[in-house]
């Protein structure tokens, strides 16, 4: 069975490979939105700080923080919608795996792509442009890792919920704005969580949306207190496990419903 | 083609757009909500530090509006046939435009007329008008009319940027990646080009004038006392009209060496 998945995974990365002349221009946009986002701390941070926050904090998490972004899963709400547009979907149902767990491998292929050919330039180019920290303790590196992986199954969920919520509504591109707002704003894109007030903070904490860019920058910077990381990555399993259950709930529910169009 | 036949082409395209008023209008709610995001998380930040660089919430406000604004009017024009250009060559269906009577610039430009961009122009006219409201600026009839000339001019530059990166396809038969680093560089209006460096402030000024869009009209409405101020407003409602006019030459010089993919 692992074999499978991992042929699926392979097959995905290969795939990319056929859009290697997007791979620069992808470097090139994150870049300038690294580059942007600098440009205005640097103006509104100049040599100070603000709640111990200075230029040197923010370059790495705005590289950081862009860089997860990359690997985020959420667009696969295109995936699933065009393929119950197309009827495609047929096609994967019919294979003896498991639907999502296909989707989530298919996922991850772009993903080693994405990593490999941009992620890496990206944050080489960056950290000779601007500098970058490393984390030292060997204990918040492993968070880290744990943390990436949570970005990656919490965003792959979100978009699939968001996918199976269309299975009725048919409303893909509604949602998936929807969701990126979501995310601009409660993931910390750009605006860390330390800067909210006390009652977006609030509201940003009891979603899940802070797992895919603030909680893996804030660990990588070692910006969150050690004994509160093993709560954090709880907390961001019960996400993962939430959103697996009501997923799970909306398949069966969907499947049933399948009308595939045409055909 | 007159003005009249044009808006003709319009309403039809609307009305037939207007059937699925359904899907229509829940994706015009997921685009304010996704735009309101960003507007959001401007104001988180500007709730910390009040200004960049000396530019306060409202004004930004203003600032950011001023471009959605501009590029929604622009786009719902041109982005269609302009993205679509290239395909739509390839496909061998540009010979449809050519066999009719009628300028053939306007009439692919009214036959691809994209409502869509309904939700743009909604949010940031609001943003827009109660920034004005907000804002300490002395109104003028004078300044009125610079402001509606300014959104005018604004729109035309934003939209002869699509057009001259569109008719690039009848030379090089794939743009899309010219799109793209179109829409990476407008990332940089987003905020007072003030920020950047002088060279990158100059680029955005003289050779790519993205910053006429916005920028100096904005400075032009706040701070008229100053001269330079002045000149640069003044000449950002000439830049609009004339890199729309050489736009246009540079389309028509695309379409007459247009010799047809297919066949």
């Amino acid at each position: 069975m692992m074999r499978s998945y991992s042929e699926i995974t392979k097959k995905a990365f290969f795939r990319n490979t056929a859009y290697r002349s997007e791979v620069w221009l992808r470097i090139f946009g994150n870049i300038s939105i690294v580059f942007i986002q600098v440009s205005i701390w640097t103006a509104l941070l100049g040599t100070g700080s603000l709640n111990g926050i200075n230029i040197e904090t923010m370059i790495t998490y705005s590289l950081i923080n862009t860089s997860v972004s990359m690997i985020l899963m959420n667009k696969v709400i295109y995936v699933v919608d065009d393929k119950l547009k197309t009827g495609n979907i047929t096609l994967d149902l019919l294979k003896p795996i498991n639907y999502p767990l296909l989707l989530f491998w298919d996922q991850l292929g772009n993903v080693i792509f994405q990593v490999i050919f941009t992620v890496v330039p990206t944050i080489l180019i960056t950290w000779f442009l601007f500098g970058l920290t490393f984390p030292t303790n060997p204990y918040f590196i492993v968070a880290f890792i744990i943390s990436l992986f949570l970005a990656l199954v919490i965003s792959f969920l979100i978009g699939y919920l968001v996918a199976l919520v269309s299975f009725w509504f048919l409303t893909t591109f509604a949602l998936d704005w929807m969701v990126t707002a979501l995310i601009t704003v409660f993931s910390g894109s750009f605006l860390p969580l330390w800067f909210f007030s006390d009652g977006w903070k609030f509201v940003a904490e009891m979603l899940p949306f802070q797992f895919l860019g603030f909680i893996p920058a804030a660990i990588y910077m070692e910006k969150i207190n050690i004994d509160e990381i093993v709560w954090i990555i709880g907390k961001g399993t019960m996400w993962a496990l939430m959103l697996w259950f009501v997923a799970q709930l909306l398949w069966w529910r969907a499947i049933r419903r399948l009308v595939i169009q045409g055909g | 083609m007159n003005i009249r036949l044009f808006s003709y082409f319009v309403t039809l395209v609307i009305k037939s757009r207007m059937e699925y008023r359904g899907a229509f209008t829940i994706g015009v709610v997921g685009q304010v909500v996704g735009y309101a995001a960003n507007y959001l998380v401007i104001w988180l930040l500007l709730q910390n530090f009040n200004t960049i660089q000396g530019w306060d919430w409202t004004e930004i406000a203003f600032l950011y509006s001023l471009n959605l604004l501009t590029y929604a009017i622009g786009a719902s024009f041109t982005y269609t046939p302009m993205v679509g250009l290239d395909q739509i060559i390839v496909n061998g269906n540009f010979d449809m435009y050519l066999t009719k009577p009628l300028s053939p610039f306007l009439y692919f430009l009214a036959n691809l007329f994209n409502i869509g961009y309904i939700a743009h122009i909604l949010i940031s006219s609001v943003v827009l008008i109660w920034s004005i409201s907000q804002a300490d600026i002395t109104w003028t009839l004078y300044k009125a009319i610079y402001l509606l000339l300014a959104i005018i001019s604004g729109s035309l530059l934003q939209a002869a940027g699509l057009i001259v990166i569109g008719s690039l396809s009848f030379i090089f038969l794939r743009v899309q990646y010219l799109f793209s680093i179109f829409f990476k560089l407008k990332e940089f209006i987003a905020y007072p080009i003030s920020v950047y460096g002088t060279l990158l402030q100059i680029i955005l000024t003289w050779i790519i004038p993205l910053a006429m869009i916005n920028y100096y009209p904005s400075l032009y409405i706040f701070e008229d006392s100053l001269l330079t101020n002045k000149i640069l407003g003044i000449t950002a409602l000439v830049i609009g009209p004339l890199s729309l006019y050489l736009a246009y030459r540079f389309w028509m010089y695309g379409a007459n060496k247009y010799q047809g993919a297919g066949g």
